[in-house]
């Protein structure tokens, strides 16, 4: 499961790789993507940018990292502080008022 | 000392390293539980067809690609897989073979998600390959292919791990016209 970026766009898909043909000697290697959940693979999210309607594969240079492992709701924290700033701001007021309190 | 601003930042300090220590020991304990899965996969026929569409296939500019459909049947048992750290497996077929272009291709013919033990022993016959089996310049000539049982084990918490069966025998891809080279 590769972490890849499709020019032109600029959020990261994680999805698994379900193709792959290499050629050492010209140093390519062609691969093919698609969500577990898709039916299909991901060509269609290739090739919605208009400059990339004829992307088939996508190449190592395209990855930008690897899946390792899980460790759930780790970024349940940014994700509440993105979604509700109210929170945010809760939260360095709070900060703010401790240390003027305790110094 | 010993204020309620202490008190409670010392809990917390202190939950936290205890649930991240539970959390590596879990990730850690299950790279070391054995397991013996066995699995194997076999094609029973492989037909070459020739044309532009194909099951989920988005590559039309082509008229004359060569599909390869194939029925394969799976035997396997990976139920010594699951343990309490296993949230699912996502078991695939994968053929694997080398043309004069490119030396190592691996295609996914099939793949399946396992949630429970009980599901774990897969027993399939007549199962047509799920996904196109074409290769990069869209013929299959002079090819031969061996096919095998590839598995990931998705964890609830750590390191994503994989294995495979062995490599069965090499399958010898027919011409479009029906004659097995």
């Amino acid at each position: 499961i590769c972490v890849f970026k499709i020019p032109g766009r600029e959020i990261p898909i994680v999805h698994r790789v379900i193709d792959r043909h290499d050629s050492p000697e010209t140093g390519e290697q062609k691969l093919l993507t698609k969500g577990d959940n898709n039916n299909g693979d991901d060509r269609q999210i290739y090739q919605e940018l208009y400059i990339n309607r004829q992307m088939m594969w996508i190449e190592p240079k395209d990855i930008v990292g690897r899946v390792q492992g899980f460790l759930p709701y780790l970024g349940m924290f940014t994700i509440y502080m993105t979604d509700y700033p109210l929170l945010k701001y809760a939260l360095l007021g709070g900060v703010g008022l401790v240390v003027f309190i305790y110094e | 000392m010993n204020s309620l601003q202490n008190r409670a930042n010392a809990v917390m300090a202190f939950s936290i390293s205890a649930i991240f220590c539970l959390l590596g020991a879990i990730a850690f304990s299950a790279l070391i539980i054995p397991s013996s899965p066995t699995g194997a996969v076999a094609l029973d026929s492989i037909k070459v067809v020739t044309g532009r569409y194909d099951k989920n296939w988005q590559d039309f500019k082509t008229r004359n690609s060569e599909f390869a459909n194939t029925i394969m049947r799976i035997d396997a048992d990976l139920s010594s897989l699951f343990h309490w750290n296993t949230k699912q497996l996502f078991v695939y077929a994968v053929a694997e073979y080398s043309t004069p272009t490119h030396p190592k291709n691996q295609i996914v013919l099939w793949d399946t998600i396992i949630k429970r033990k009980s599901d774990a022993v897969i027993s399939k016959r007549g199962l047509n390959n799920k996904y196109s089996l074409i290769d990069v310049n869209k013929k299959w000539t002079d090819v031969n292919a061996n096919v095998s049982l590839h598995w990931n084990i998705v964890p609830y918490v750590g390191f994503m791990t994989y294995g495979h069966s062995k490599a069965s025998e090499g399958y010898a891809f027919p011409l479009p016209s029906g004659i097995q080279t």
